[in-house]
This record gives structure tokens, sequence and C-alpha cells, in this order.
């Protein structure tokens, strides 16, 4: 049974890679249990979110004009 | 507040945002820190951002004011240190690793791995309303900046500059496994940054 620090560790790797089958379950399991690391989760894809917002990925196309 | 070039169109508001010395400075600052944190190497660092503000005055894009305007110069610098990333294979400075225990995301949880009690994340409801808020732009900006140096470089690498994790790797210096850690410390230290300075009942202004 993994804890909240190995859980928020997956979902850390889950934005870099796939996880792999057991690594999926077991994150499913503690997050069917553990509501702070459901919170985790959805924070972490804000920070995603956010970052791209940041960056002003929406205007991509506005980029560079003499690339 | 007295801000002309919000409501201007075209070329003109980016000459207002162009003509005001205070805001050329800040951004040209900011940028230089971004690159330099980025390329780890000054040199470099200033050569990215005079280019990302010669590519800019060569455009002629319409923007709907200064923030627009500042992403899209900061768009093409970070493109330019992609490429620069990209090119290089541990350029410049010896890895940092991000072995050492970091006591401000480790001690987010118990010995026995559980989250303590103030650590915990609490819900933030719908976070998306705060993406159109200047002010939450300033407390992340601050949160970043309070990251430790390896974490910021590695997190903006992935996140901003929107490198692969092998690119990073590579660029850096470092293993999948140590970029790991420094990617879950700095997500860790940022939602609880952000939990704390802006998503909670205390922290929220207004």
């Amino acid at each position: 049974m993994i804890k909240c620090r190995e859980a928020t560790r997956k979902m850390s790797e889950e934005l870099e890679r796939p996880l792999t089958l057991g690594e999926q379950l077991s994150l499913k399991a503690h997050l069917l249990m553990c509501r702070p690391c459901r919170n985790f989760r959805r924070q972490a894809a804000f920070l995603r979110q956010s970052m791209r917002a940041y960056a002003g990925t929406p205007e991509e196309d506005e980029r560079d004009p003499s690339q | 507040m007295a801000n002309p070039d919000v409501f201007a169109g075209g070329i003109s508001s980016t000459a207002g945002a162009l003509n005001d010395p205070q805001f050329v400075e800040d951004l040209r600052r900011r940028m230089v820190r971004f690159a330099t944190l980025q390329l780890s190497d000054p040199s470099l660092a200033e050569d990215a951002v005079q280019e990302a503000f010669i590519g800019a005055l060569r455009g002629s894009g319409s923007f709907a004011g200064r923030a627009a305007y500042r992403s899209w110069v900061f768009g093409i610098l970070r493109h330019k240190i992609a490429d620069q990333l990209r090119a290089q294979t541990r350029y410049a400075a010896a890895p940092v690793e991000d072995a050492e225990p970091d006591p401000a995301s480790d001690g987010l949880f118990e010995p026995d791995g559980h989250w303590t009690r103030e650590a915990a994340p609490a819900d933030w409801g719908d976070p998306q309303a705060a993406l159109r808020d200047e002010q939450f732009w300033r407390v992340f900006e601050a949160c970043l900046d309070h990251l430790p140096g390896h974490q910021a470089r590695v997190f903006m690498m992935r996140e901003f500059v929107e490198l692969e994790s092998t690119e990073i790797c590579r660029a850096v210096g470092i293993s999948t496994s140590n970029l790991n850690v420094s990617l879950h410390r700095a997500r860790l230290r940022l939602r609880g940054c952000l939990e704390q300075h802006w998503f909670s009942e205390e922290a929220t202004p207004s």
C-alpha cells in the first residue's frame, strides 16, 4: 500500500512518463482513500496549465515572425 | 488606472509599452534572470535576451496590453533558449544534483509517509479564475522565485521552455531519477506556496 509521499511522487512522474499498470493501480487505490492526494493531483495539473498560460502558449502562432 | 495601451490596438500599443523605460527595464531584468538561470552562462543569456528583443521589434503583432506583449517577447526568448539547450550537452557549469535532502519538501510528510496536518493539500475549488487575475500572476512569480535554483531551473525547462525530460537530462547532465526528484520537490513547494499565498481563505485579498 503506497502512502502520500510515494503517491505524490507517482503523480509527479505521471506528468513525465506513462505509469506502469502496477503503478496506476496502486495510485488509484490510494487516491480512492485520500482526499488531500486527490487535491494534489488536480493542483499538479493546474501548475502545468498555469505555466503554459504564463508562457503565453495560446498565442503560439504569434511567436517570432523572423523564424 | 491610466494604462492607455490596454485600449489601443496594433503597433501603437507595442510602441506605447516600449516607450516606457520602466516597463522595458523590468521586462529586460526578468528575462536576463530567467535566461541566466536556464543557460547558466551570463553572456549567452544577454545574447539571447537581445536577440529576443530584436525579434520582437521586427514583429508587428497586435497586443491587448502589456501582459500580452510581455508573454510574446518572453515566448521568443523561450524558443531561443530551447534551441540553445537542445544544442548543448552539459554546456557550462558543473551539474547541480538535487540529491541532498530538501527539508522544505521532505518535511511535508510524517515519517510514516502521510501528509502532515498543516501540509495536506486543501481543495482549491475552481482555480481557473485565478488565471485571469493580474494579482495571481504576481504571487505565482514570487513563488517561482522562491524555488531553490536547481529546482527552478529544471522545473522551468520542463514547464515553461517545454523541453522533454530526456532533453533536460542531456542539457543539464543529470539522470532521469534525479530530474524526477527535483520536479517532484518543485511541484510540492510551488503548490504549497500558492495555497499559502493565494488559495487559502486567509491569503485571498479582497
